[in-house]
């Protein structure tokens, strides 16, 4: 396969006097029909060299973009894996095995500090409090280190003027504006071994 | 018969593995409730329970062994007897019609597009949430509920084909649209290749049994086929000196999607056609107007969804991916401008090759391949747009850059193989 295809493409152009004024042009601006139209021999070394150089720019565009594409994989791979984890520590945590468990990650400061929230009921037709869950730290044995947390009354998102009951690193960091309202479950999980 | 007896017994078995491949994949997919299907109407009865779901794995090492099989037949597709080519092709598609909708909820809008035109509703103004009493609303994507129509005014128009029929019915319609589209671009660049003595067969392989072309594009009943049916329309029309035509055809697929334009600079400078221009300019202010009447003066600006739509992001977007290997959580603002200013640049070095000889089908494959390669917004099917001018050109620099950026795609979709969570959740 040649790049050069534009004598078999092309046509009589059909506009004589702009031709006119275009064969007018200095060598090195004139349109050609080919590109090894002209002196052939000198095109052939330019061209040759052109050639050389687009294929190599190309080649280390794709190297480029070869290397970014693994590393986004593995990245997205460690992502996968630490989400994973997060909602394993729920579930270990909670003694629940809440199947719709959200984990939001911190897209604020793109740390990887995680919410992980689940309902506290577990049944698909009663609306229920949310518990979630603050994680931080390296994944170790499928599980992250819980390092606070606070609920969520139910059909609410997680908006932080709603947020109750906070335990953990989210107590000195006002996570929770207000007492928590009567009757709402709250306190630590029951296997919530970090700091009140 | 003795055709096919001259293709190479390893291509035939490449073939089966395609057929093979593709077939887990239709099979599983028509027994519902997979993370890889958009919530659908219930469109393959007939397959169901021949199948289960379709797992994200299963899905991958099916895509994976599809674009092994596919790359070993391209390295055969000279040795290809064009009857086994054209029949193997014809079973690919077909299996692909049959199955539901796959992977993208993109036709759902676009049928919702032409409901709403048939609701007497502008959908240059509003988006699919203006028929939310309609049973097509309720499978339109979370992301497109208030988001206006993308597309040319001529693909509006076009899908209102779909706009009478009932939910499955309209579903149908649209797939039949892309076949239809499907079948003009093989056909349109089988005739390239003969008129400018080139082996059609390749081609047709490259093109027609491409996993993204097959899977993504024409699973999703995705707008792009159409538009390159026009695409490549333009170009026939360009190598049987309908200089006139092809301006017509080339403005005809940019008021289908936008994108297509980029073709008629490259036309504009390679011929200096004073027909070319006229068609063209014909054409879009017919296009113009027809969009003005119909859709007001939304329905007649283009640039103004292109404008919305580049500031978009997707996760598989290479400047994106890039980004992050950069150590940068995303692409911000400045990224956007810096990209149009690297398209731009670009382009204009393509425009310069063109006007010294460079052939300009190359040209226009290298710029829509720049677009989806700069586009923060990419999706698998707008890789697709470079490839048949990539063959009709003789550029094989350009087949292998549209195919390596596949590829990468491809590589891209790969991360829960290596998960744990895939496995776990």
């Amino acid at each position: 396969m040649s790049a050069n295809a534009g004598h078999t493409e092309r046509g009589p152009s059909r506009w004589p006097a702009l031709e006119r004024r275009l064969a007018a042009l200095p060598a090195w601006l004139r349109p050609r029909e080919a590109e090894d139209d002209a002196d052939r021999a000198h095109t052939e070394r330019s061209g040759g060299r052109r050639r050389r150089i687009e294929t190599i720019v190309l080649l280390l565009v794709a190297a480029t973009l070869c290397v970014a594409v693994v590393y986004d994989v593995t990245r997205q791979v460690k992502v996968s894996d630490r989400l994973t984890a997060d909602i394993e520590t729920w579930r270990h945590t909670t003694g629940i095995s809440d199947e719709e468990i959200a984990v939001e990650q911190d897209l604020a400061s793109y740390s990887t500090v995680d919410t992980a929230c689940g309902n506290l009921i577990e049944s698909k037709e009663k609306v229920s409090e949310r518990l979630c869950l603050m994680l931080k730290g390296p994944v170790v044995g499928g599980r992250r280190e819980v390092v606070g947390g606070f609920y969520l009354p139910p059909y609410l998102p997680l908006g932080p003027h709603d947020r109750y009951g906070c335990f953990g690193s989210t107590v000195s960091e006002h996570f929770c504006p207000w007492a928590p309202p009567p009757g709402l479950p709250s306190g630590v999980p029951k296997n919530y071994h970090g700091k009140e | 018969m003795r055709q096919a007896q001259g293709t190479p017994p390893a291509a035939i078995g490449l073939g089966l593995i395609l057929i093979g491949a593709l077939g887990l994949i239709v099979i599983d997919a028509a027994a519902g409730k997979s993370p890889l299907l958009p919530p659908s109407p219930s469109m393959s009865k007939w397959l169901m329970g021949l199948g289960s779901t379709l797992e994200y794995h299963l899905f991958l090492i099916c895509l994976l062994i599809f674009t092994g099989a596919y790359a070993g037949l391209v390295a055969y597709s000279r040795r290809v007897a064009p009857r086994v080519a054209i029949a193997l092709i014809c079973v690919l598609t077909a299996m692909v019609m049959v199955a539901p909708v796959l992977i993208s909820t993109d036709v759902f809008s676009y049928i919702a597009y032409a409901k709403m035109v048939g609701h007497g509703i502008n959908p240059y103004v509003h988006g699919p949430v203006a028929i939310f009493n309609d049973p097509i609303y309720k499978y339109v994507g979370g992301d497109w509920l208030t988001a206006t129509t993308a597309y040319g005014p001529l693909y509006t128009l076009i899908s209102l084909a779909a706009a009478p029929f009932g939910l499955i019915a309209s579903v149908w319609v649209m797939k039949a649209e892309a076949l239809i589209s499907i079948a003009a671009t093989l056909a349109f660049t089988w005739r390239c290749c003969r008129q400018l003595g080139i082996n059609p067969v390749p081609g047709l392989i490259v093109v027609g049994a491409n996993p993204l072309w097959l899977i993504y594009g024409f699973g999703g009943a995705h707008n792009d086929l159409v538009m390159m049916a026009f695409v490549m329309g333009a170009v026939t029309l360009m190598l049987d000196r309908k200089e006139a035509s092809a301006g017509v055809t080339v403005i005809a697929g940019t008021f289908v999607k936008a994108t297509a334009v980029a073709l008629l600079p490259f036309m504009l400078v390679s011929r200096r056609s004073p027909r070319l221009l006229i068609g063209a300019a014909a054409a879009a202010v017919v296009g113009v107007g027809l969009g003005y009447a119909f859709f007001g003066a939304h329905g007649a600006d283009l640039f103004e969804v292109l404008s919305r739509d580049s500031s978009y992001v997707s996760s598989d977007g290479f400047p994106t991916i890039f980004a992050h290997f950069l150590g940068k959580p995303g692409i911000f603002p400045i990224d956007h401008t810096l990209l149009k200013g690297l398209l731009a640049l670009i382009v204009l070095y393509l425009l310069w090759r063109t006007w010294r000889g460079y052939s300009w089908i190359a040209a226009s494959g290298w710029a829509l391949l720049a677009i989806a390669a700069t586009s923060p917004w990419l999706l698998a099917w707008y890789t697709l747009w470079g490839l048949p001018l990539g063959i009709v050109s003789r550029e094989r620099r350009l087949v292998i850059a549209v195919l390596a950026l596949q590829a990468l795609y491809i590589v891209h979709q790969l991360s829960p193989l290596f998960s744990v969570a895939a496995v776990k959740v």
